[in-house]
């Protein structure tokens, strides 16, 4: 008897080693990519970050990198501190920048889960134009390559740890619904047709935090950032804002970034011309800044190893 | 006369050796068919460097005939003009050189193996049988085990409508159509009918069951009990429509061969319906093949139209059969543009053997190679009777080819990775090989049998 009892130990054996590992990065059907646009927020929140303590926010604008570029705004530089230009000697718009820093290039874990569209080197909706996508497959993500965020944001928990991390960068452009309203440029009021651009003059404060791992917890250190917004255009490819900053800036030599072991990404709209014009010009009911987004299109940590 | 002993030694050691290959097979190398048609030649210059009197004596003629379809087989095959475009073409370079020489050198010494494993002494199809179902099992277990890590037990119930993102884009199946692999050194998430695969090869060794005593022979039964356990948990707690159908058809037709053997008044019956379906069967294939082919099938209207034309599975097959006796598909094709704007790219094989032969192969090797399997599930008749082997070795040989065969025919994944392009049609992987090795196996020992029996008929003429 004592014998077969042994065979029976299989079953809570078989229950052990179900542990699900991969099921966080499931999503359900057609989740995020509805054509209600109020559907397709990207806010899932890791509860180990969500409850991690959080250090005093550091502010980077005035020594951080913004590279703005695109056919209809200008090549904007602010603040462009002390970082070697060489580190980002290539025009983030080419695809080799992405091929070059993809996170997914570090490790496969980066590959897995709906946060993965920030990590796949794609830094443009329509990119990879004429060529095949990953390992010869053809490439069908078109506008798809985005995660839609709102002011509340996202995290994500990384299942690698970094060594000291050296620099931070972000590509992603300013968005609404973009099935309204009005717009003017230049003073000249348009009627939006359906295929038209939506510009975007819009300000906000973008608070990165990064979550480092010490022997005993997880603490957040919130970077702020100021980004403006100049013409950014939300379903024409090719206006997008890129920021990027060093973090050996913030190093102390008791304090150097190391084990980094998840990204949140929140902000804060400041303004927003379509949404003030839309409803304070032309009277636009529904139209509020519930309806703003940004979308985020790749995240790097160039020049970082990972453990 | 030591160096006779010497001599035994080695070829003892080269048969373990080949003990260890199949194994190696067994385990699925599925990324490697150069390193196991390598392997499988090696074994073979090394089998007849120490077989060779055994050669001299048993003769090659009497087998040599069976040979003829397969060489056919592989020869066309790496000439077709499907392997050639692949090996050729720069942007589709799925296949290599290295594969389509070992096409010829890996799978021919493969079936030689078998006839020299055949009149080899020192080789014990118990062992080989252990031996292929161990590997299986530590294959199946492996994948078995990570499947459950990352989704957990029954997730195709629980997950019915999910997506795994990965590289940023959502995956071509949900989640209760994939499972996790191992190929190679890595695991790869694959459509689920490659998974199901292996666990029903497992389960082809349940019939062991029946006819071992769990007494006289306890670690031999409970042995292929655990493989049979296992095979049943892989295929119940990654459930599938597939897999629980598989599970089903396994278990009747280990009913059958019990039912069979038992009862000489059931063999008959079952004799009769067997027969009677298999000419059903090819009839109906015959039909298929020749009306979709010819073009005749373009013509049809009504029920006929739906049942040869307007069907999901029709729609699959038909391009891979339309025109395949015109000289241009008859020696094989690598197949037709798929338009997947703006990007088009040359479709698969569809997943059915029994179709996607002449695509890959031409009319003339998909004959050859259905002439050899037809050849070797005959070969069972005189096999059964030769008495050589134990009825419950045959009788598992015999199932793990008719799960093989009969599974491949219809659920033969080509493209069955889903994030990775690989395209590795039926007869690069590693079952296939161990197919045409029992195949060959069979043939030549129920043939080697009869060659004796007639020799030992002329022996007693000549001696009276």
């Amino acid at each position: 008897m004592r014998k077969r009892i042994k065979y029976l130990l299989i079953l809570p054996l078989t229950a052990i080693v179900s542990c699900g590992y991969s099921t966080s990065y499931l999503v359900e059907g057609d989740k995020y990519v509805s054509a209600n646009f109020k559907e397709n927020y990207y806010k899932v929140w890791n509860d180990e970050l969500t409850s991690a303590k959080k250090e005093a926010p550091i502010n980077v604008s005035s020594e951080s990198y913004i590279y703005d570029y695109g056919y209809y705004g200008n090549v904007t530089l602010n603040g462009f501190g002390s970082i070697d230009p060489n580190y980002f000697d290539k025009d983030p718009l080419l695809e080799e920048y992405g091929q070059e820093f993809k996170m997914v290039g570090v490790d496969d874990s980066f590959r897995y889960g709906y946060q993965s569209k920030l990590f796949d080197g794609q830094l443009v909706c329509g990119a990879q134009n004429g060529q095949d996508g990953q390992d010869g497959r053809p490439d069908y993500r078109y506008q798809k390559g985005r995660v839609q965020t709102a002011e509340s944001g996202f995290s994500v928990r990384f299942s690698k740890e970094s060594n000291e991390l050296q620099y931070f960068a972000l590509q992603f452009k300013a968005s609404t619904d973009n099935t309204r309203e009005y717009y003017t440029i230049g003073g000249n009021e348009y009627d939006r047709q359906p295929d038209d651009a939506l510009y975007h003059d819009s300000s906000i404060e973008l608070k990165i935090t990064l979550f480092l791992k010490n022997n005993i917890e997880i603490i957040g250190y919130p970077f702020l950032v100021d980004v403006d917004f100049d013409n950014n255009t939300t379903n024409v490819g090719t206006h997008y804002t890129f920021i990027a900053f060093d973090l050996n800036k913030y190093k102390t030599d008791t304090f150097a970034f190391t084990r980094l072991v998840g990204v949140s990404i929140e902000y804060e709209v400041l303004s927003d011309a379509l949404i003030d014009y839309n409803k304070n010009e032309k009277g636009v009911p529904d139209i509020s800044y519930d309806d703003y987004a940004l979308f985020l299109y790749e995240m790097f940590f160039p020049y970082t190893s990972w453990n | 006369m030591n160096k006779l002993k010497l001599l035994n030694r080695y070829s003892a050691a080269i048969t373990f050796l080949a003990f260890e290959f199949f194994a190696l097979i067994a385990f699925s190398y599925s990324g490697s068919f150069v390193l196991f048609g390598s392997l499988s030649l090696a074994l073979c210059v090394l089998l007849i460097l120490f077989n060779i009197g055994e050669i001299k004596a048993k003769g090659l003629s009497n087998v040599a005939l069976f040979f003829i379809p397969l060489f056919i087989f592989t020869l066309l095959t790496a000439v077709g003009n499907y392997n050639l475009f692949y090996v050729m073409n720069n942007n589709y370079k799925y296949f290599t050189w290295g594969e389509t020489v070992f096409i010829i050198l890996g799978l021919l010494p493969m079936a030689f193996n078998g006839y020299l494993l055949s009149i080899d002494r020192n080789f014990k199809l118990k062992t080989f049988i252990v031996v292929i179902f161990s590997a299986l099992a530590v294959y199946v277990l492996i994948n078995f085990v990570y499947n459950l890590i990352n989704f957990g037990a029954f997730y195709p119930v629980f997950y019915k409508n999910f997506y795994l993102y990965y590289n940023g884009i959502k995956s071509e199946v949900a989640v209760n159509e994939m499972a996790y692999v191992l190929e190679g050194f890595k695991f790869i998430e694959v459509k689920m009918s490659h998974y199901v695969l292996y666990p029903l090869l497992l389960l082809s060794s349940s019939v062991m069951l029946l006819f071992t005593s769990p007494k006289k022979e306890k670690g031999y039964f409970f042995t292929f009990l655990a493989f049979t356990i296992l095979a049943i948990f892989a295929l119940t707690f990654i459930p599938s429509l597939l897999s629980l159908t598989g599970l089903g058809v396994i278990a009747v037709l280990v009913l059958i061969i019990y039912l069979g053997k038992t009862y000489v008044k059931t063999r008959k019956a079952f004799k009769i319906i067997l027969i009677a379906l298999v000419t059903l069967f090819l009839l109906g294939y015959l039909f298929y093949v020749i009306v979709v082919s010819t073009g005749i099938s373009n013509s049809f209207t009504g029920f006929l139209k739906r049942l040869f034309v307007e069907n999901r599975f029709s729609k699959l097959i038909n391009p891979n059969l339309e025109g395949i006796f015109s000289s241009s598909k008859f020696l094989g094709f690598a197949g037709w543009e798929v338009n997947y704007w703006p990007y088009f790219e040359l479709s698969y094989p569809t997943g059915f053997f029994i179709f996607d032969t002449f695509m890959t192969s031409g009319v003339i090797g998909a004959l050859a190679i259905f002439i050899f399997i037809f050849l070797g599930f005959n070969s069972f008749k005189k096999y059964f009777h030769s008495h050589k082997d134990e009825f419950r070795l045959q009788a598992t040989l015999l199932l793990f080819l008719i799960v093989f065969v009969g599974y491949s025919a219809f659920f033969n994944e080509v493209d069955y990775a889903l994030y990775y392009r690989v395209v590795r049609p039926l007869y690069l992987t590693a079952p296939f090989s161990i197919m045409i090795f029992m195949f060959s196996y069979v043939i030549c020992k129920s043939r080697a049998d009869e060659v004796k029996v007639v020799e030992e008929k002329k022996e007693e003429v000549t001696n009276a």
